[in-house]
């Protein structure tokens, strides 16, 4: 076969392929409309980054200017409001239990005596940590703003009984620690969840209409018209096909950086080159991946059914929001099993943490990888192609 | 009536028993997720986060603060830097995730009674990490910063109690209502566990209703269906009910011990609560079915809007944090509601009529996507060429 002749197939195969993708509306559903919902969801979802004013009981059995003091402090801090003020706890707990507030705050009675006679008071927070990202923003919310309270008391009654020397040097805390956070100095979070969500949704996309692409042809029986298409030529009918999605994913891929950078205003502190190196490579890999599952499951619904499981639980996997060095053994195997998980290293390297390429080499190559694994079984396609018994399962 | 109800009844869990597909999803796919899904969370909590330490001061007292960072569960120590530069690089590189220095002269300005300054450099990317190694370093710094300070107090002739007092007069007591381990699993799973039901019937419906499209399209014989639309639509609502109860024991009664979830109420409890969310999920699959033709579209629609399901039904995020917009998506999704109501009576110990709000707006959902499948079902059929409802005739149109 000359080289002409190659090049026909796979045009002939990418022709067919794009007038198979006109015939059939759920591609452009899958390709451009879910995908772009899907980013515009996300900002919709994280453009508020941190929540504010979340609803907390307060039970003040004290009834003085200290308790109050405490309220005012806690509807000052941005994260928590104290929307209920209730007389006893156990309306606080049932306003809890029935979902309405975040956590619970109990004034007891004798607060303000006993800090005026120096005693030392306590007031007693119940947090609920069955939301833990948000239990634990809000409770150290309330730690601040009692901490606050306090540390007014502290210096009123020391302005009152004008310490001497000693007693001042006295009252310096003798270990400080001075916190440096390396890396995300603002502690911010949730904009690259937000970010790391859109990768996520857009290998959902690659990996599915790939399985659908691939798989559609035996389940019509069209495998033969396919490979005849081509030339007969197993890596023109492959490359012709995947080579329209490749172009295709990788165009919106570069549209998911330009609104992960701009609109959601993800610093890019590395590489730019790297990422969209990785962007493509993703693309590639997630094809690759396709190609796989095609050849592994003989029907179809099959093929989908594993690709929507390799694809919608990944974010569980990636170690993002739970880290792979928390995973047990078979939880850490299958995390570096998804493309997804180096593509979120890259990202977070090339982002976040300012890392040199040199570093992001290694993820670059087990997405080339991922892509080689694809590639490699491509010949093995061909049989399945010509031969009648791999077609019209359901 | 009552006859083609119990034929169809049958002839239905037939469909779904009979198509290894369809089985997979609505039986396999449960007990599949049920025990992958908490994998990654498996230990429930990060500890023991790896810390390496610069100790410039190397004295009696230094030492004893390393060696009570490396007793808190949290934190590990896993090596010594000899400088910051180098700490810097290898906790970039990964191989730590925090650093603590001690100065020069720690020991001897404690001693004289002087303030000094320990530096922490806690790698801030992963939101867990930073959590668990900050904490873990402020609570040891305290106290030992805390001990230090008492027994200066004590030198100058001072109470212990009075002590304790002057450091901070007002504290707060902070306690972990539910979930009091913060474990990571306790926190995902059980809301995932409950969106699995829906978006595996969901799946299951629209294959069912799918598979029968194209059995007739290509002339091959399927099972009959009788009676008018509402018949149908509640025969296989009752079929896919009965189903998805064992499915609920199974959840509730076998992944819940095995991964030691807390169960503060009975199964019969969750299983009254559950019923009109499978109903309305039932019931929406059959609206959603008429819209999605293929199979193939409406898996990958699932797959995407479980996503979109965890992130908007308030389990994982406030919700008070969304755009009213979103809120008003999520208050369509059954999942929202089974969700809320499901992790207060089995997580929190909340009584039925604590959750009750919950309970009626899934019977109106139910409600609401009933009527829909109704007019659904008669519209697709009607509107075509005038003849009485037949859903066994070929339905060339599609829309996607």
């Amino acid at each position: 076969m000359s080289g002409n002749e190659h090049l026909q197939g796979f045009w002939a195969v990418a022709l067919r392929e794009m007038s198979r993708i006109r015939a059939h509306s759920r591609y452009a559903l899958s390709m451009i409309v879910l995908p772009l919902v899907s980013f515009a969801l996300t900002w919709g979802l994280f453009c508020n980054q941190y929540p504010q004013d979340l609803p907390v009981a307060v039970v003040d059995l004290d009834h003085s200017s200290l308790s109050r003091t405490v309220i005012k402090a806690i509807d000052a801090t941005s994260v928590i409001e104290a929307s209920f003020q209730v007389s006893d706890p156990a309306k606080a707990r049932d306003l809890m239990l029935r979902g309405r507030i975040y956590a619970m705050v109990i004034l007891p009675h004798g607060l303000e005596e006993d800090i005026l006679r120096g005693r030392g008071a306590e007031v007693i927070g119940y947090t609920n940590t069955q939301m833990l990202l948000p239990g634990s923003i809000i409770s150290s919310s309330l730690n601040a703003a009692v901490a606050t309270v306090s540390a007014g008391i502290n210096f009123q009654s020391r302005l009152r009984h004008g310490e001497m020397e000693e007693a001042a040097m006295a009252h310096l805390e003798p270990v400080n620690l001075d916190r440096h956070v390396l890396f995300n100095p603002q502690l911010n979070y949730i904009y690259f969840l937000a970010a790391a969500l859109c990768p996520t949704f857009f290998q959902i996309f690659i990996l599915m209409t790939a399985v659908m692409a691939m798989g559609s042809e035996f389940k019509n029986s069209t495998a033969k018209k396919w490979l005849e298409t081509a030339g007969g030529s197993v890596w023109n009918a492959v490359a012709g096909k995947l080579a329209v999605y490749f172009i295709s994913f990788s165009l919106l891929g570069l549209t998911m950086l330009a609104i992960i950078f701009n609109g959601f205003g993800v610093p890019l502190r590395g590489s730019l080159p790297s990422l969209i190196t990785a962007t493509v490579l993703l693309v590639l890999a997630y094809l690759s991946c396709g190609i796989i599952l095609v050849f592994l499951c003989p029907s179809l619904r099959m093929a989908l059914s594993a690709a929507s499981f390799f694809s919608g639980t990944a974010f569980a996997f990636v170690g993002l929001t739970f880290p792979q060095e928390g995973m047990p053994a078979l939880g850490k195997a299958w995390s570096n099993m998804l493309p997804l998980t180096h593509y979120l290293h890259l990202f977070l390297e090339q982002t976040i943490r300012s890392a040199k390429l040199s570093e992001s080499i290694p993820d670059l190559l087990i997405l080339l990888l991922f892509a080689m694994v694809g590639i490699g079984l491509v010949p093995m396609l061909k049989s399945h192609m010509k031969d009648s018994r791999y077609w019209g399962k359901p | 009536m009552i006859r083609d109800l119990s034929s169809n009844i049958l002839a239905e869990l037939r469909s779904i028993f009979r198509d290894p597909g369809v089985l997979i999803i609505m039986g396999a796919a449960i007990v599949f997720y049920s025990f992958v899904y908490p994998l990654p969370y498996a230990r429930e909590v990060l500890n023991q986060v790896p810390l390496t330490v610069i100790d410039q001061d190397n004295s009696a007292l230094s030492r004893q603060l390393v060696r009570m960072v490396d007793a808190s569960e949290m934190l590990r120590v896993e090596g010594r830097s000899l400088n910051l530069d180098s700490a810097q690089k290898e906790i970039g590189s990964g191989r730590y995730s925090a650093a603590l220095v001690i100065p020069q002269g720690f020991e001897k300005d404690l001693l004289q009674g002087r303030q000094v300054y320990v530096s922490a450099y806690v790698d801030a990317t992963y939101f867990l990490i930073y959590r668990q190694a900050m904490t873990g370093l402020v609570k040891t710094v305290r106290t030992v910063s805390a001990g230090i300070q008492i027994r200066r107090f004590q030198a100058q002739g001072w109470s212990a109690d009075k002590a304790m007092v002057d450091r901070s007069p007002l504290n707060l007591i902070s306690r972990s209502l539910f979930n009091p381990y913060m474990g990571y699993a306790t926190y995902i799973v059980p809301g995932v566990l409950i969106l699995i039901l829906q978006q595996t019937m969901l799946i299951g419906i629209g294959m069912i209703s799918g598979t029968r499209r194209e059995l007739i399209m290509a002339g091959k014989s399927v099972p009959r269906c009788r009676g008018g639309p509402m018949v149908r639509i509640v025969s296989r609502t009752i079929a896919c009910l009965s189903l998805y109860l064992i499915h609920i024991l199974f959840i509730y009664g076998v992944v819940y011990r095995i991964w030691d979830f807390p169960m503060q109420t009975s199964i019969a409890m969750i299983s009254l609560f559950l019923l009109p969310f499978l109903l309305s999920v039932i019931l929406l699959g059959q609206v959603l079915a008429e819209f999605f033709k293929t199979r193939e579209i409406s898996i990958v629609m699932i797959v995407w809007s479980s996503m979109i399901a965890v992130l908007i039904s308030g389990f994982s995020w406030p919700l008070e944090t969304m755009p009213n917009w979103i809120r008003a998506v999520s208050m369509l999704l059954p999942s929202t509601w089974g969700i809320s109501g499901g992790l207060r009576l089995t997580q929190m110990g909340a009584s039925f009529n604590q959750v009750r709000e919950e309970w009626i707006w899934m019977w109106g959902l139910s409600l609401l996507y009933l009527i829909l499948a109704w007019i659904c079902v008669r519209f697709a059929h009607q509107s075509k060429n005038g003849e009485p409802p037949n859903l066994d005739k070929p339905e060339p149109k599609k829309f996607f």
